[in-house]
Formats: structure tokens, C-alpha cells, sequence
């Protein structure tokens, strides 16, 4: 038990991987050797997971320009907290914090300049629902208009399949907001849905 | 809300794509920022990647958004540069649009001038001449030395104080001078 | 409902120029936490919170102002000082205000100085010519100016604050939380505060941050051709990038800067302090940056 614990994390990683998810080792290869700065390796886990976290930030800012934005700074800040990462949760996961951080992060700046730049992701003429098609199409584009609470809560929860409490600890507030939150989402998508007449 | 919509939701909602991928290659941005370490990450606000304010007019209103240019120069204006003259080297189309808001933004700050007294509106003319020297002065550095970041981020960030400041004056009247009276 | 109180000047039948300014001295009661939105075109307005549940406006209002408008409006309380479209000279008014302390108070004005002392709400100050001061600010507080200078100051409490001004100076004091503080051709000054983001900005005017930077948190200065001065007030953890043009970077926590490039005098600075939670983002054309700890 103490040579696991004290095994270093790529070791770890690449045994406990090996036993249960054979594609996985070089993922955990490739965390190894970012962590000591590779830059190629870096890539490779960018290749693998930006999909994933592209479509996360897209979800939650509704805005293409801003989700571009956010996947690099997500990369960019993944890469200077790479030491940080300690294999307790999976990668993945744990690109999907640092990405939800850096939308957090950039509704607080967007927030200082409102008055001189007027934001326009509510001008954008990108639309965000590009991966959707037909009436799944209609529910992106009723999500990306939700409130910005409902919407980050909705997105995590509902879509990405995040738990109240995970939720609230991505989002920085209380489970019982993430629920309360969630509720509001439902109901205007509900709305909105229905007077279009939407059938899942 | 009946619980039947509801779970049609959720479970429309659990089938919508977790996985999107950008319409362009992303990778560069972020490549160049791991390794010129000084490209923090966090800079947003000096608009690492975003070059230039490009303004869209929709009848009275104007507004911004940020056109970003991944990572490339923005290209050397003349030093002589006036409102008037302002033009990137080829960069036609961002030149065309930036001169007509600010063209537009510029009408309505002379507009507003008129209405305020002598000495502001010299105070006025006298700062957005020093944004204006400021301009010209990085645009000379930047003649030098074209893929300098610095003076990019700062001269970017000139252009929006510049508008930034005619767009506050401009609408002072309305801000202030209106003022409901119920 | 509404509470009207006009007070109503006719300049017109004057004819000694000696003519007193009319004076004024109306109160009326206000909800404990409401608005209070005050305008005045020229002159001066001084608010001050105080801890009556009611609005009372003092002072003089010039020979050539039509109306003084002073009334409420459920939580909303509206002064308004009236001058008709082509007015005379005389339309200075020098208005006192007391507010109930917790309300929000939007005050503008044109040629006025706003000054505001002891409203623990937000504020909304905005003048063209005049000078903007408000002290003992606990709330959100956003200050614009033309030509005028912006001081505000406050008690420790963790809140929002703007201040833009083109050719004034900013003067930030006793802060916490977030500020933001831009000029033209003044100087800004963030002092005595504990800050989670501070943003300072100028073209000419020199910048000072003389405050606490707190764990994680983000200080961003840029000048043209300003001098940028930072000294920290407690210990910082944060990543450091300084970039200069043409000027000078000297830094107490010891790494130095180096040459941006062989052809170009630029300098340029990049290190950590602590454990690099925060960052610090430092540039300047041709202003010198001296970085320091207490």
C-alpha cells in the first residue's frame, strides 16, 4: 500500500490504467511526460480532450468566439497546473474545473468593461448550437438563451451529468443553489420549448 | 410544467452532443502562450489574442466585439495618423469597418462637444490628442519592430481607449442631461 | 405615490443683480434602503448619509434655474435641479443632501462637484468639469469624470469600484475587493486596500498601487508613458510579468529583468514570488517600474 502511495503519479496512473482501461496508458504516458514540460505530449492530450471541453465551454457561454476563448485559456492554465495534477480524478474531469473557471474568470473581467465595450456575445452572429441537428438543434438554442445562472447549472448537471454537489463546487455555490437553478432552467426550457411545439 | 415534459426534457437534454469540436485549430493560440512564458494566461484584458475592436452599427446603436487575429500582427499604421487617415496596410476590410465607427462614434462626440463649455471640450480635444500621440509613438516602435507583442497589446489597447473615451463623452448628454422626471 | 414638492424660481422680474440666490430647505420621507438619484448641471452637490429614514435637501439654487424637482416615488426619490433649454448665466445651484445611509445614490452633473460622504449603498457619480470625492464608501461604487478628479475612500469593506476620468487624477484609498481606475493624461493611485482584482490604467499619467495583493489574486497596470510604482503591503504569491519599451524596471525580490531582444531596448521581467498564485501583469511603452515589498 505505501508503494502506491508512494509511487510517483505516472506509475500509478499507467498500473491502475493498465488493469482497467488498456487505451488509457498513453494518455497517462502523455500526462507523464507534460508534466516535465513536453510540449508535444501536451499536445496529444489537447487532441484527446478538447472536444470534450470545447463543447463544455460552447454549452456554458453560448457564444462561439467566447468558447474558443475559454478552451485556450483552459489549455493555457492546464499547462502552468500540470505539477497540480495528481491523478485522483481523471483528466478529463479535471480540464472540465479549469474550464469552468475560465468562464467564471471571464464574466467577472467582461463585468469591468461592460460600460465602455458593451459585450457582444449577446451580438454574436455565431450560433453555438452548431454540433446539434434538427429538434436537438431547437433545445441548444433554448439553453444558450437561458439566464447565465440556469444555464452553467443546467449545462453541468443536466448535459454533462454533473451531481448537485460536484455542480456546486465547479460553480461555487451551494448544491441547493445548483438545485434551485436547475429548476428555473427547466421550467423556461419547458416554456420555451413547448410553444414551438419541440418533441423529444 | 407536467412531470411527462419534464422527463422528455431531461432526456433530450442528456442526448445533447458533450463532445463539439471548434471550427478551427485552437492548438496554436495555446502553443504560443506555453512557450513565451510571459504571454500569461491570464491576460485577457491586454487582449493577448485579440488584435482590434472591430465595431458593427445596428441603426443607433453601436456596439463591440473583438475580433481576434491568433496571434498575428496588427499591421503597421503611418505615424501621421489622424482619424481620417487611419488605414491598416492591407488589411481592407478591417480598415474599411474600423473607419466607419469611427466615423460614426466621432460625429456624435463632435455633436456632444458642441454642447459642453469651451474649456472642457478643449481638455477634451488636448487628451485624445495625447491617445492619439500615444498611437502614433507605438506605431513608430512598431514600424521597428513588427512582431513585438508589447507594443501590439498596447497599441490595441490605445485604439479602444481612444474609442472608449469618444464613446463616453458622446453619450454624456444622453446620460446625464435626461433624466426622467417623473 | 408621489410626493411633489416644486419649488419654483422666477428670475425673470429681477432686477437688481444683487438678487440672492433662492434658498432651499425641503425634507420628505424616504424608504431606509431606497434610490436617491440626484441632478444637478452646475454647481456643486454634497451627499451625506445619515441615519433618518427621510431625504433632506439644503442649499441655493441660481437666479436663471426654472424648478428644483424633489419628490418620491415609492422606494425612489428624485432631485432635480431644472434649467430651461436656453437658460441664463446664473444657473450655479449648491445643493446639501442627507440621505438615509443605506440607500444607493445616482448623483450627476455637468460643471457640478459631486461629494459624498458616509452612503453605505451603491453609488453612481458621474460629472463632466467637476471634481468627484466620496468617503466611507462600503458599497459598489462607480465614479466617471471628464476633466475632473476622482478620490474615493473607503472602510475595508470588499466592493466593485470604477473610476474612469480623461484628464483628472484617481485617487483610490482604504479599498478591498475589486477596483478598476482609468485615466487619460492623470495619474492613478490605489492605496491602503486588499485587493482580489485591481486594474490601473493611463496614457501619461504615472500609476502607483501601494496595497495588498491577496492569495490568487490579479493586479494588471499599463501606462504609455507613466512611471509605474508597486509596493506590496503584505506578502505576495503571485507570477510576475513586467514588460517594458524604454524604461526601467527595478525589483526588490531580486530576479532581473533581461533584453527583450538584442535590437530593441526593451526590457522584460518574468518571475514568481511565493507560491505564484496571483498574477501580476505590468506594461509600459516608455514609463520606468519599480516593484517593491514594504
Amino acid at each position: 500500500m505505501d508503494a502506491l502511495l508512494t509511487a510517483p503519479v505516472s506509475d500509478y496512473s499507467r498500473r491502475m490504467v493498465a488493469l482497467h482501461r488498456p487505451e488509457l496508458t498513453d494518455e497517462a504516458d502523455w500526462i507523464a511526460r507534460a508534466q516535465r514540460s513536453d510540449a508535444q505530449a501536451f499536445e496529444s492530450l489537447y487532441r484527446l480532450h478538447v472536444d470534450k471541453v470545447y463543447g463544455l465551454c460552447l454549452r456554458m457561454t453560448g457564444n462561439v468566439s467566447e468558447a474558443e476563448d475559454c478552451t485556450q485559456e483552459a489549455f493555457i492554465q492546464a499547462w502552468n497546473k500540470l505539477d497540480r495534477f495528481r491523478g485522483d480524478s481523471a483528466f478529463g474531469t479535471w480540464m472540465h474545473r479549469i474550464a469552468v473557471n475560465a468562464v467564471l474568470g471571464r464574466i467577472r473581467k467582461s463585468r469591468r468593461e461592460r460600460d465602455r465595450i458593451q459585450d457582444a456575445s449577446a451580438m454574436s452572429v455565431s450560433p453555438a448550437s452548431v454540433a446539434d441537428t434538427g429538434e436537438m438543434r431547437d433545445l441548444a438554442d433554448a439553453v444558450d438563451r437561458l439566464p447565465q445562472g440556469a444555464r452553467h447549472v443546467f449545462v453541468l448537471h443536466a448535459v454533462y451529468g454533473y451531481s448537485h454537489e460536484e455542480t456546486g463546487e465547479m460553480l461555487d455555490i451551494a448544491p441547493g443553489t445548483s438545485k434551485a437553478q436547475l429548476h428555473r432552467a427547466r421550467r423556461l426550457l419547458t416554456q420555451q420549448l413547448k410553444a414551438q411545439g419541440f418533441e423529444a | 410544467m407536467s412531470d411527462k415534459d419534464d422527463d422528455k426534457l431531461m432526456a433530450a437534454a442528456g442526448k445533447l452532443a458533450t463532445e463539439i469540436s471548434p471550427e478551427r485549430d485552437l492548438w496554436p493560440g495555446i502553443e504560443a502562450a506555453i512557450h513565451s512564458p510571459k504571454r500569461s494566461s491570464w491576460t485577457p484584458m491586454f487582449a493577448q489574442a485579440a488584435a482590434v475592436l472591430l465595431l458593427v452599427g445596428a441603426s443607433s446603436m453601436v456596439t463591440y466585439f473583438v475580433v481576434k487575429e491568433d496571434q498575428r500582427v496588427i499591421e503597421v499604421v503611418r505615424p501621421t495618423l489622424t482619424t481620417d487617415t487611419v488605414a491598416f496596410a492591407d488589411r481592407q476590410l478591417l480598415g474599411r469597418e474600423y473607419e466607419q465607427a469611427h466615423g460614426q462614434i466621432q460625429s456624435q462626440l463632435n455633436q456632444e462637444l458642441e454642447r459642453l463649455s469651451p474649456e472642457t471640450r478643449a481638455d477634451v480635444e488636448r487628451n485624445l490628442a495625447v491617445i492619439r500621440q500615444a498611437i502614433g509613438d507605438i506605431n513608430e516602435a512598431l514600424e521597428k519592430e513588427p512582431d513585438n507583442t508589447l507594443l501590439q497589446e498596447l497599441l490595441a489597447n490605445a485604439y479602444r481607449d481612444e474609442l472608449a473615451i469618444m464613446q463616453r463623452v458622446g453619450n454624456l448628454t444622453q446620460q446625464i442631461m435626461s433624466r426622467k422626471d417623473i | 405615490m408621489k410626493n411633489r414638492i416644486y419649488v419654483a424660481l422666477f428670475g425673470a422680474f429681477v432686477i437688481s443683480p444683487a438678487f440672492a440666490d433662492q434658498e432651499v430647505d425641503e425634507s420628505l420621507d424616504a424608504a431606509a434602503d431606497g434610490e436617491v438619484d440626484i441632478s444637478n448641471v452646475a454647481g456643486s452637490i454634497a451627499v451625506a448619509g445619515w441615519s433618518r429614514n427621510s431625504v433632506r435637501v439644503q442649499g441655493t439654487l441660481g437666479d436663471d434655474v426654472e424648478e428644483l424637482i424633489f419628490e418620491r416615488d415609492g422606494d425612489d426619490i428624485l432631485i432635480k435641479v431644472k434649467v430651461p433649454r436656453n437658460h441664463g448665466r446664473d444657473i450655479d445651484s449648491d445643493l446639501v443632501i442627507n440621505v438615509p445611509e443605506n440607500s444607493s445614490i445616482d448623483v450627476s452633473g455637468v460643471s457640478a462637484d459631486i461629494e459624498v460622504d458616509g452612503v453605505v449603498g451603491e453609488q453612481s457619480l458621474a460629472t463632466v468639469s467637476g471634481d468627484v470625492a466620496t468617503r466611507s464608501a462600503q458599497g459598489d461604487v462607480e465614479a466617471a469624470s471628464v476633466s475632473g478628479d476622482i478620490e474615493v475612500s473607503g472602510e475595508g469593506e470588499d466592493a466593485e469600484t470604477e473610476a474612469a476620468t480623461v484628464s483628472g487624477d484617481v485617487t483610490l484609498s482604504g479599498l478591498a475587493g475589486s477596483v478598476e481606475a482609468e485615466s487619460v493624461s492623470g495619474d492613478v493611485s490605489v492605496v491602503d486596500g486588499s485587493f482580489d482584482e485591481a486594474y490601473l490604467e493611463s496614457v501619461n499619467g504615472d500609476l502607483l498601487y501601494n496595497a495588498e495583493l491577496r492569495d490568487g489574486g490579479e493586479l494588471a497596470m499599463e501606462s504609455v508613458n507613466g512611471t509605474i510604482e508597486v509596493t506590496f503591503t503584505s506578502p505576495v504569491s503571485a507570477r510576475f510579468d513586467i514588460e517594458t519599451f524604454n524604461g526601467s524596471i527595478r525589483n526588490c525580490f531580486g530576479p532581473k529583468p533581461e533584453r527583450t531582444s538584442r535590437y530593441s531596448p526593451g526590457l522584460e521581467l518574468s518571475f514568481t514570488q511565493g507560491d505564484g498564485d496571483g498574477q501580476v501583469a505590468i506594461e509600459t511603452l516608455n514609463g520606468s517600474v519599480r516593484i517593491c515589498d514594504q
